[in-house]
Formats: structure tokens, sequence, C-alpha cells
């Protein structure tokens, strides 16, 4: 195998088992995961305050010395290792060299990508 | 002494309102979503004739389905004869040995066929150890490694029917047949064959139709271009939200293989296929 796509955090664990596997972050996909609270939910002022509380630096670096996924605070580089901070995706050095997903245009055109998609690998 | 005429279609009736319930009423919405997601149109249909990926996958699910079916044959005819033959101990441990992987998760059994057949597999390593081959043959992620999962999981369907028939077929008919002259060859071919032919067809029938909707199997093992129907209409239904189409494709590969049932129940005669010959 020459190359392939990745979660960048699967490469570290590879790494760390001895695969001799690099990471190229250019034109990379830089996305997210959200918290969404359905309307009309019942305990929604818990809810909101358990999403202000894990957007917070502390508790976004936590996350990161788990796994090494990106904090979407900026503020919680502070709190992280110098080398664990500059394999994030969301090291600002690594995040300029990518792009970020649009949801929305993606919600958009998915169905023709896939079908088109689909196209290519069967040909 | 015989029941009255009404107790027996009443025992009809159990099954009739499951298969209503769970078989008759979703067709029926499949139909109805296909024609008129969002509003009615043959929108659905005219996209799936429109693209040729649509076309290509039909091809490929027929292909592999077919594919499948006569490996399990070979495999399987051999084995029911010897399953009926042999003796009692014998065949009571063939059974088992049958039975059990039935009893696993197909999801499971398909992982276990990654870590045989892999570039590092069992098969691949113990192939180079023994110096028969020099690199890793290609057993994963293409159609061979599609026909073996699925051979696999769907030869104990091949094999139980046949199996089934031959039980009921008096083995001394052979013995006969040569006493008359036959030689072991059309023994078998004039008297043997012919007798359990109603299993055989029964066996090919329930391998090939289970065959054409598979999902996990392909979709583990299969490479860039085995994809098969149901792994499309999964992408429509559950990340597309697309119902319309993947409806449209569930009622084509429906009625093609009614089709197909149909034109085969019609060549080799109704009652031989689904009756045994006594």
């Amino acid at each position: 195998m020459e190359l392939a796509t990745s979660w960048n955090g699967r490469i570290y664990a590879i790494q760390k088992q001895g695969a001799r596997a690099g990471l190229e972050w250019n034109q990379g996909k830089l996305q997210w995961d959200s918290w969404v609270i359905p309307r009309g939910s019942k305990n929604k002022d818990g809810a909101m305050k358990f999403i202000a509380w894990s957007t917070q630096p502390k508790p976004q670096a936590a996350i990161v010395n788990e796994i090494p996924y990106g904090p979407v605070n900026q503020r919680a580089f502070e709190f992280i290792g110098a080398q664990a901070a500059r394999d994030m995706p969301t090291a600002p050095d690594n995040a300029k060299r990518q792009v970020m997903v649009d949801p929305v245009w993606w919600g958009e055109h998915r169905n023709v990508l896939v079908e088109r998609w689909n196209a290519w690998l069967l040909k | 002494m015989r029941p009255p005429r009404w107790t027996s279609e009443l025992l009809l009736v159990p099954a009739l309102v499951w298969l209503g319930i769970f078989f008759v009423y979703p067709i029926g919405r499949l139909f109805y979503a296909s024609l008129f997601t969002p509003a009615f149109s043959l929108g659905n249909y005219a996209k799936l004739a429109g693209s040729p990926v649509y076309l290509k996958v039909f091809v490929n699910t027929f292909e592999i389905s077919v594919t499948v079916t006569l490996v399990t044959l070979v495999l399987g005819y051999p084995l029911a004869f010897l399953l009926a033959t042999a003796g009692r101990r014998a065949s009571g441990l063939m059974l088992v040995a049958i039975i059990l992987p039935l009893w696993t998760s197909v999801l499971v059994r398909t992982y276990a066929w990654m870590v045989l057949l892999g570039r590092r597999g069992l098969v691949n390593e113990g192939l180079q150890g023994l110096g028969l081959t020099d690199s890793p043959l290609p057993l994963l992620y293409n159609r061979l490694g599609v026909t073996i999962g699925m051979v696999h999981v769907l030869l104990p369907f091949m094999v139980l029917p046949i199996y089934s028939v031959m039980k009921g077929i008096d083995v001394e008919l052979l013995k006969a047949a040569q006493n008359l002259g036959a030689n072991r060859r059309q023994a078998f071919l004039r008297v043997y064959l012919p007798l359990s032919l109603s299993g055989l067809a029964t066996g090919c029938l329930v391998v090939f139709v289970t065959a054409l909707g598979f999902f996990v199997t392909p979709a583990l093992l299969g490479g860039r271009g085995d994809m098969m129907i149901a792994m499309l209409i999964d992408v429509q239904v559950s990340q597309l939200l697309d119902w319309g189409l993947g409806s449209a494709l569930a009622v084509v590969l429906f009625a093609v293989t009614a089709a197909i049932l149909l034109a085969v129940q019609r060549l080799s005669g109704a009652e031989r296929m689904w009756v045994r010959v006594p």
C-alpha cells in the first residue's frame, strides 16, 4: 500500500505499534462532531451546561490526552504538551493546510457525489 | 378420519396473517415508496435506467449469486450423498459439523475469513512457509474472497434439502440398476440423480435467492468492483435518506428474482420442484 486516507488518530495508533507510516496534512479535510439538543428536551438547561463545560479549555485538553483528536477550543492548547499540540489537526500550523468540511454543501451534493464515486469504483 | 374441510383451511390462517403483516404489507409499502416519494412519478425508476452504476451492480449481484450457487452445488451434492449413505454415528457427526456454523453470526464468520485470507493471514503465511508461493496471493477484497465467504455461509442451505431428499432414496435401487446391466455411472445418472433432483433444485433456489440479498459478506470481503444491490440500497436508505431510490432498487430486485423463480419453475415442472418424489 502506498497511500490511504485515514483519521489522524489511527495513524498515531499504528505508528505506536511500529508501522512505518507518515502523515500529510496538506489538503486534509478538517471536520468536527456536534452536540445537539432536540427541540422540547426536558433537561435542556442541564444539557446546555454540559456543552458549556465540555468546550472549556481544560476538559478539551483532557480529551486530547485520551485520544489524539484536536480540541475545538484553541485555548485548550495552553494545557497540552508541546509535542501533542504539534500533532493535533487543529494545531494552527496543521489547520491552515487543511480544508474545512462544509456540512451544508455535503448535505446538498452527497447523493450526486456518491453516485459518481460508485461509478468510479465499478469502472 | 379426515377432518372436515373448513378446519384444514383454518390451519392456514396464522401463516397467512403472519405473511400479510410482515411480508405483503412491507412489500406494498416499498412499491408505494418507490413511486410516491416525494410525489407520484417514475423518476426513481428513470434514474435507475439512466445510470450505468445500477445496471453494473445488478449484473454483479446476479454473477456472484450464480457462481456461489454453482460452487455450493458442486461442494454440497457429494457431501449430502456422503451424509445420506454414511453410518449413523458418522452422519450424526457430519450433520453437527454442517449445522454448527449456522449458530454463529455471519458477521463474526466473515471477520474470521478476513483473518484467514489476508495478506498476512493463515492461508498466505502457510503457503509461503511451505514454499508453495513467493508472495501473498490476492484472496481478499476481490471476487474470490466474496465467493469463499458466501459459499461458506450458504453451504448448509444447499446440503440440507439435498440430504433430506437423498435420505428417502432407497440405495438398493442402485444395486438393482447394476443388476439389470447398468454400470456405476449409468446407475447414478439415470436412477439416483433424477430421484435426487427435487432436493437439488430446492437447494439451488434457496441458495440463489438468499445470495441475491447478501450484504455483510460482499461489503467486508469484496473489492471495489464487487458491489451488490443490498449495499447500494443500504447507502440510499441509511446514508442518503433517499427512500424513493432505495425502494425502487428493492422493487426491481424483487421483480427480477420473482421472474427468475417463475421461469425456473415453469421450465423444470412445478410439481417436481417443491414436492418430494417418493
